[in-house]
């Protein structure tokens, strides 16, 4: 079997195909209060759902990384960890929204290089309420460039009613999937526990089904969006 | 509902405060200083920095916004600094006209704006000096307390008691609200205060003004109208209790037989502002005791201001009864040979007016110079208004102290 990193791959790398499940999360300001921490309860209450995911895909290992960006851009989790070793560290907010930066980031550490072996597509999902402070524009098309960006699976959740869709849709890159909707407490939970699975499993589909998997996931999320949820933010 | 909050409490907790109107424009000249003007070319970015630095202040950021989106904050800075008091009353009359937002909203996101973007013009600094320029914001309800569309009145005025220090000559109520008063050389007043400075001009300066008033009324295009009659319309009188004796504006000729109001002051300590209340009885035999506030803008010739009345049987409980003009037009003229300054503003309309006061065109002089308000020069005398111009009937002179 031909892969890009064919002539580097290790027995073990032969074994299993790595995904790497990367949370970016907006910490700025806007997200003070019952935003982060309900992002907080969600996340934690999400990682039963993702091992489940993984679970049920043994022939993948799972490897979970977050990112935060506020005034800066902080990996709280640098070195990808082994689902079933993920432990949530409770993010706080305040600063700017330099989402720029963030793509900058994602940009950087989603090479062949410190991704080594074989891979299956990345799956990111972004969660933000807010504006970007910074040229978001430019640093999304860095992360476009990069070996893996184009073509991970790109999830959005929009916390609130206000945040920038336009650029996360951008940021999504597939016109049948719209950035989830999150606009209360209860609705980010269930945003995030779905992001923090079902997109995981549509990453670990055979090659060959991987538009099914795409299409099918634009229905989930499509789905997901339908059951609304109150207009809390 | 947001809650008061301290400073003091953690970002988190801040969440759920109310940022003093003060607080606000010092977050907004901070992300203008720290990303320049720059960033007002990019509402998203605008928005964002906002968002992010005001969490909790949901509402202030919409009306920061729609007044950005009127482009305030763009006429503001091409002012090239502080911004007049004309300036500010010309975008809070456009914000009104063209959003539909209620005026006190409409000043409360000028001023912020004006206070932000003084504090972050080149050279300048968001000082205290320029928060407080936004106090009339501050004073009048905070964004949180306002309502879109609400036709209530902006400010309600309590009836207080006269400043302690000045003698029980005029029946007084706490001063309005000022309107942003423009930032100006904060040292003038105190010139004012060397006494040589005062004491060479007390005596010369009275005869002057009042010259100077009937000159100026000589030569005004405000001509009465011969059709009127000779005393000014006044509403009928309610049937009241006979008001308790109090000092009122004099008709005489004489200078010298004129009352002294005083509590005469430079609302927000700025030179180019004045605030001072007088008494005026009329052919009616109600006593009204009004209240001035006017402020110049930076060429000192035009400017605005505003008008507060209240019949002084409602002094007691009567902050309901308070009269109140909106924004009105102020103009200023220079006697040449003695450098007194003669300002006149009228009363042409109300806001509201429920204790049915009676529109006069106001005079009264100045310092000799454009920005000084000493008090022992200041003199005024109130005419009949017929129409919008001022009319011969005097109701009342008196010197302001």
């Amino acid at each position: 079997m031909v892969t890009p990193n064919g002539p580097e791959l290790s027995a073990a790398g032969l074994a299993r195909r790595q995904l790497h499940f990367v949370l970016a999360v907006d910490c700025s300001g806007s997200m003070m209060g019952d935003k982060i921490a309900s992002l907080n309860y969600a996340v934690r209450s999400a990682i039963p759902a993702m091992r489940a995911a993984a679970a049920d895909n043994p022939e993948n290992d799972v490897r979970v990384r977050v990112l935060r960006f506020a005034d800066d851009v902080q990996w709280t989790v640098e070195t990808p960890v082994p689902v079933d070793q993920f432990e949530w560290s409770d993010l706080t907010a305040g600063g700017e929204t330099n989402m720029g930066a963030a793509f900058t980031a994602l940009a950087q550490a989603l090479t062949p290089e410190k991704m080594p072996g074989r891979q299956l597509p990345p799956v990111l999902v972004m969660l933000s309420d807010g504006l970007p402070t910074d040229d978001a524009e430019a640093g999304l098309a860095a992360f476009m460039k990069s070996e893996f960006g184009a073509k991970a699976i790109r999830i959005a959740v929009a916390i609130g009613s206000d945040a920038d869709k336009t650029l996360l849709q951008s940021f999504i890159g597939h016109l049948d999937m719209k950035p989830l909707q999150a606009n209360s407490a209860e609705t980010l939970v269930n945003r995030i526990k779905w992001a923090a699975s079902v997109p995981m499993k549509a990453a670990s589909a055979p090659v060959g089904a991987s538009t099914d998997s795409v299409q099918n996931l634009a229905q989930g999320v499509a789905s997901e969006n339908e059951n609304g949820g109150e207009l809390v933010w | 509902m947001v809650k008061p909050t301290k400073a003091s409490k953690s970002a988190e907790a801040s969440n759920a405060g109310t940022m003093p109107v003060s607080e606000i424009a010092g977050v907004l000249g901070r992300i203008l200083q720290r990303h320049g003007m720059a960033v007002l070319e990019d509402r998203r970015r605008t928005l964002g920095l906002l968002r992010d630095h005001a969490p909790s202040e949901t509402r202030a950021v919409r009306l920061l916004m729609s007044a950005y989106d009127m482009d305030v904050p763009k006429h503001l800075a091409a002012e090239g600094g502080a911004p007049s008091q004309f300036k500010i009353e010309q975008e809070v009359n456009s914000l009104v006209a063209d959003s539909g937002l209620q005026a006190d909203l409409a000043r409360w996101a000028v001023n912020v704006w004006s206070a932000a973007l003084s504090g972050a013009a080149p050279g300048g600094a968001v000082s205290p000096a320029v928060v407080t320029a936004a106090a009339p914001a501050a004073a009048a309800p905070s964004a949180d307390s306002l309502t879109w569309g609400d036709d209530a009145p902006a400010v309600q005025v309590a009836p207080t008691a006269a400043p302690p220090t000045a003698p029980m000559v005029a029946p007084s109520y706490a001063p309005p609200p000022s309107s942003a008063a423009p930032m100006g050389a904060a040292g003038v007043a105190a010139m004012a205060q060397k006494p040589m400075f005062r004491f060479a001009l007390i005596g010369a300066a009275i005869i002057i003004a009042v010259v100077g008033l009937k000159s100026y009324l000589g030569t005004s295009d405000d001509a009465p109208n011969p059709a009127s009659p000779a005393a000014p319309s006044q509403p009928a009188a309610p049937a009241q209790p006979a008001a308790p004796p109090v000092i009122v504006g004099s008709t005489s000729e004489d200078a010298n037989q004129w009352p002294e109001f005083t509590g005469a002051a430079h609302p927000n300590n700025n030179p180019n502002s004045w605030q001072f209340q007088f008494n005026l009885r009329f052919a009616d035999a109600r006593v009204m005791t009004y209240n001035v506030f006017v402020a110049m803008n930076a060429n000192g010739r035009a400017g605005s201001g505003s008008v507060r009345a209240l019949d002084i049987r409602y002094l007691s409980g009567g902050a309901e009864k308070v009269s109140s003009t909106p924004s009105l037009p102020v103009s200023r003229e220079i006697e040449p040979s003695s450098k007194i300054y003669i300002t006149r503003i009228n009363t042409t309309s109300w806001a509201n007016n429920p204790s049915q006061a009676p529109s006069i065109c106001l005079i009264f002089s100045s310092g000799n110079s454009p920005r000084s308000f000493d008090p022992d020069k200041g003199v005024f005398c109130a005419f009949e208004l017929q129409g919008s111009t001022c009319g011969s009937q005097k109701i009342g002179c008196g010197r302001l102290q």
